[in-house]
């Protein structure tokens, strides 16, 4: 075997689908979470504290952020990072096991629009922040600037992701420390003007009119954003080296970690009456600081959009007509659904916190559905050999490659979830005042497949009572 | 056969190998590899991670 396929195998299970072996772990404790809080302390904090800002007041705020990115990381986190690090498996192979070889690829889709969507809002951050650069120098380039920059954002983070991914290692070592320092800069400018008491009199910016459906639309906006963590965990889990590095440092950094980060957003927001960082931080940091600010976030942002990206080429590659195109090929497919930022940037960007709420809509059921799966059904273990076998007579076939009962009570969720609280026009109904949507999203989809299961599927389908020794591959997905 | 088709094809049955003899490998791991959460711990992780929070949530509402 040459050399050059050995470093192909080696590089196919550190960032591919070969499952990754014990020896080949990067992450002990320390690793695992430096790269947490690398993930966590992202510019996206500042605006998804904006939105919270919006439409609640500082303790409301504060308390909704932390508690929703702890809640929404716990519950996204817990059965896809035991699972993964267990077997070293990447995300969706995972979830194959739940919802069976074709169906994963129907939860493929939401963890596309997911990257894309965070793609496009942190490049049209990076946008709004030049334009807003520019007008401090006095020119107003308006939101055709705003176009130019998003889409050379876009050119930057294709090229960066065919250049090689370690690319983004340098600027991850200049933006994380960076990051920190702009954080603690905002909270002590944000505190230096106003006292505590100052800033829990500031009311919320543009709030709904129901008070009891603010805080509620906070405390989604926090589950929302720990939820959106459910594509990136496996891929990070994946490459620890024990059950509990792959779970307690996840919550630590990017549920608590990241609500922290987040209530800067909201304080700075609140205190400087815009939601918008790109527009608050020239108002915090005066010219000077407030512009270096900017560029940093810039960096940020462009260097995130590009490991988002990485990633979504990479899970499309579960689709097998898009699996014999090259990379370059591949990761140009996954970038064009991000041209509707360029097109319409400031709408998109205005209604982000739908899209916040959105990754709630969506991976609050999928996940309630992974941890029935995992833990009750499966004892927290599966047949790996059967992740990879595409065969009708495959474990993880089900019905023709789908599991009904799961898909039909993520789905069944998702729409309950809609019905409670219509994370676009804010509509609300039923008991979602007092039981938020994510919650009956994530009980009601657990209960009903856990009896839907015990009804159609153990012992008859899934290979939940099958032996877990490795078969032989009778036709491969990989 | 060009000589880029047939590194592809190589590269393709170097992979399905690769992938049967990590799928052995993985399978062959057990709880002491990558040790094991007890029920006390999830007893205490679930208690500060989901129900202290959700208690703060309801008490400033």
């Amino acid at each position: 075997m040459s050399l050059t396929i050995e470093e192909r195998l080696r590089e196919e299970a550190l960032f591919g689908r070969l499952p990754l072996l014990k020896e080949e772990r990067e992450y002990s404790t320390r690793g695992i979470i430096s790269t947490g809080f690398t993930y966590a302390v992202a510019a996206w904090c500042f605006l998804i504290g904006g939105y919270s800002a919006n439409v609640v007041g500082a303790v409301q705020g504060i308390v909704t952020l932390v508690a929703g990115c702890t809640i929404g990381v716990i519950m996204s986190a817990a059965a896809s990072a035991l699972a993964c690090n267990r077997y070293g498996l990447e995300q969706i192979d995972y979830t194959k096991s739940c919802y069976g070889q074709r169906g994963a690829r129907l939860i493929l889709l939401f963890y596309i629009i997911n990257q894309i969507g965070w793609t496009g809002m942190i490049l049209v951050m990076f946008g709004k922040g030049v334009t807003n650069v520019a007008a401090g120098l006095g020119y107003d380039g308006g939101e055709n600037l705003v176009r130019i920059c998003v889409f050379a954002g876009l050119v930057v983070g294709y090229w960066v992701i065919n250049k090689g991914v370690h690319v983004l290692n340098v600027f991850n070592s200049i933006v994380f420390p960076g990051l920190l320092v702009v954080t603690g800069f905002l909270y002590w400018a944000i505190f230096k003007g106003a006292d505590w008491s100052h800033i829990c009199a500031q009311i919320p910016l543009a709030p709904l009119d129901d008070p009891r459906l603010n805080y509620i639309a906070s405390f989604e906006y926090g589950l929302g954003a720990g939820f959106s963590w459910w594509p990136g965990i496996g891929f990070l889990t994946r490459n620890t080296d024990t059950q509990r590095n792959s779970l307690y440092p996840q919550v630590l950094t990017m549920g608590f970690g990241m609500g922290v980060v987040c209530c800067t957003g909201l304080l700075a927001g609140l205190v400087f009456r815009s939601y918008d960082p790109t527009v608050w931080m020239i108002k915090v940091g005066g010219p000077l600081f407030g512009v270096l600010s900017l560029l940093l976030v810039a960096v940020a942002n462009v260097s995130a959009s590009a490991m988002m990206m990485y990633t979504a080429a990479l899970a499309l590659r579960h689709v097998r007509a898009f699996r014999a195109l090259s990379w370059s090929k591949l990761t140009l497919l996954g970038f064009l659904p991000v041209m509707a930022y360029v097109a319409i940037p400031s709408t998109l960007y205005d209604n982000g916190s739908s899209f916040l709420a959105y990754n709630a809509t969506m991976f609050a059921p999928i996940s309630a559905v992974l941890l029935v799966d995992y833990f009750m059904l499966r004892k927290g273990r599966l047949n790996v050999s059967q992740i990879f076998e595409d065969s009708p007579e495959g474990h993880y076939w089900f019905w023709n490659g789908f599991n009904l009962p799961a898909l039909f009570s993520a789905f069944l969720g998702m729409g309950l979830y809609i019905w409670l609280l219509n994370p676009v026009t804010y509509a609300a109904h039923g008991p979602v005042r007092f039981l938020t949507a994510s919650g009956p999203a994530t009980v009601l989809p657990m209960l009903l497949y856990a009896v839907l299961a015990y009804l159609f599927l153990v012992g008859k389908s899934g290979g939940y009572r099958d032996s877990l020794d490795p078969l032989p591959l009778r036709k491969s997905n990989l | 056969m060009s000589e880029e088709a047939q590194e592809r094809e190589l590269f393709e049955q170097a992979l399905q190998i690769e992938l049967v003899q990590r799928i052995d490998a993985v399978s062959s791991y057990t709880d002491q590899d990558f040790g094991v959460i007890s029920r006390v711990e999830w007893v205490i992780f679930l208690i500060l991670g989901l129900i202290v929070p959700s208690i703060c949530v309801w008490w400033v509402a």
